[in-house]
């Protein structure tokens, strides 16, 4: 994945990430968490602004800080490493929002060749989670590391 | 004071550990976005995990 990425930094278990987003607005924190779901072998991948005062993160935020591309490369990245700890986990993604969820599908359809290339990769619909399309709109995101 | 460190494994070097975040590691952040899966997965067919040995 050639494509300009912020640098990340991580705690030692590779399951929070942190980097700042630098662009027309200025400094943003951004932190990337992979949480423990309820089932044993899936984390769900939030993602948003770190907010200074509340050290809360919020993923509803729009910064709007013309660096889109650099942010959604530096997640996906983050997601590499991630999977590079945890190489058997599922990673589940959803946006907050239908639009934020449509974000995350751009940003897949973005490096999909990496993409299913390297993971085993699903959309889900409803219930159900099928092999991802590019162009098929879903609800959520489901990947897996391919192992050699 | 703890400061970042370079990271261990040289296939990532945009990652840098930095022991200043472990206190994150057990909080959680986003509290409704971990509600919000669980609620998925607790009804959702996952596919066959196809690396399980």
């Amino acid at each position: 994945m050639h494509v300009d990425k912020y640098q990340l930094k991580s705690e030692e278990e590779l399951t929070r990430f942190e980097f700042i987003s630098e662009g027309l607005n200025g400094a943003i924190r951004k932190l990337i968490e992979f949480q423990r779901t309820t089932d044993p072998e899936t984390y769900n991948l939030a993602f948003g602004d770190k907010h200074p005062a509340t050290e809360g993160i919020d993923d509803l935020a729009v910064s709007d800080n013309g660096d889109t591309e650099k942010v959604l490369a530096t997640v996906v990245a983050a997601v590499y490493a991630f999977f590079d700890r945890y190489p058997t986990a599922y990673v589940y993604a959803q946006g907050s929002t239908k639009a934020r969820t449509r974000l995350y599908r751009m940003g897949i359809n973005r490096f999909y060749a990496d993409v299913r290339r390297d993971f085993h990769l699903y959309g889900r619909i409803g219930e159900n989670f099928a092999d991802f399309e590019p162009d098929t709109e879903y609800e959520g995101f489901l990947a897996q590391r391919k192992l050699s | 004071m703890k400061t970042a460190q370079n990271p261990t494994k040289k296939k990532w070097p945009f990652v840098t550990i930095d022991p200043a975040l472990n206190e994150y590691r057990d909080k959680i952040m986003f509290p409704e976005k971990l509600e919000q899966a669980n609620k998925v997965l607790k009804t959702a067919k996952l596919p066959p995990n196809k690396n399980r040995r």
